[in-house]
């Protein structure tokens, strides 16, 4: 079972607290009525799909509740950070994380 | 207000040569308080007990205590006869905050022993050693299929609160899990 550092709780917690919450650091249209459809669909449908490192939402669904951010590897599962909704994205270290 | 979970029910008592029991006990009164910290201060001074600022920690005072389940997010936990709701919403009404009466919400369970750890250990994947887990340390988690909320309130005692309809669900799954303690 993975152990998912939560930024909140401030502890490694088992994998089965959290819920998936789709890619992070999607920019909604800063002024969406003017936003085209273009950049409409490109916001709500298009996503990256890597293979390797990916920014992730994802929640402590069973803990404190809260949504936040993690850096997974996809190809290895390997959590690389997790931080909290609407702070920077940290610097990566090798050792962070889980 | 729904009737208490009988505590008979739920009672294993002393098992494999008292090693562990499962109690069912008294919610209590109950309110989960949300609000910014500023408010959050406001509400522990009326409560009587600080609201804690470390995340998954529990305060105790008098019989009262204030556990913080989220960054803002505390549940109030007081004995059954205290009329504190009345007095708390009067010294919160000038700010913004929620606060609701969980009383009726969960059953709850107090687990005791000296293998208590070791038997929770049996349904939820959480390390409950007590360096990362001591004595006032509470949580929400997982216990098998359902989420729960533990408080170790003693070095071999936890409490732990579960939705009224899964109690007899959690009861069952640690008793059953209480056969498989290896012999001391
Ligand atoms: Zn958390």
């Amino acid at each position: 079972m993975l152990l998912i550092r939560c930024p909140y709780c401030e502890t490694a917690r088992p994998e089965v607290e959290f819920r998936h919450g789709g890619e992070a650091l999607m920019e909604r249209p800063r002024d969406p009525s003017r936003a085209s459809d273009a950049e409409w669909i490109d916001y709500l449908y298009m996503r990256r799909n890597p293979k390797g490192p990916h920014a992730e939402r994802w929640r402590h669904v069973h803990g404190c509740g809260r949504f936040f951010n993690c850096l997974r590897d996809t190809v290895s599962d390997r959590i690389v950070v997790t931080w909290r909704a609407g702070e920077p994205v940290p610097e990566v270290t090798d050792g962070d994380g889980a | 207000m729904v009737e208490p979970v009988p505590s008979t029910r739920f009672t294993l008592g002393n098992n494999r040569a008292e090693r562990v029991s499962i109690l069912g006990i008294a919610p209590g009164r109950q309110f989960v308080f949300r609000g910014p910290r500023e408010v959050a201060d406001q509400c522990g001074a009326a409560f009587g007990v600080d609201l804690p600022a470390s995340p998954c920690r529990a305060n105790r005072q008098d019989g009262r205590a204030a556990l913080r389940l989220g960054p803002d997010e505390w549940l109030l936990i007081a004995l059954p006869d205290d009329a504190v709701l009345a007095s708390l919403r009067h010294s919160l009404s000038r700010f913004a905050h929620a606060l609701v009466d969980v009383s009726s919400s969960d059953a709850v369970f107090e687990i005791r022993g000296p293998s208590t750890a070791l038997l929770l250990n049996a349904a939820i994947p959480l390390d409950l050693s007590p360096k990362t887990f001591p004595v006032d340390a509470c949580t929400r988690t997982i216990l098998a299929k359902v989420g729960v909320l533990l408080w170790r309130t003693e070095q071999e005692c936890f409490r732990l609160q579960v939705a009224r309809s899964f109690a007899a669900y959690v009861h069952d799954v640690l008793a059953e899990a209480a056969w498989g303690l290896p012999d001391a």
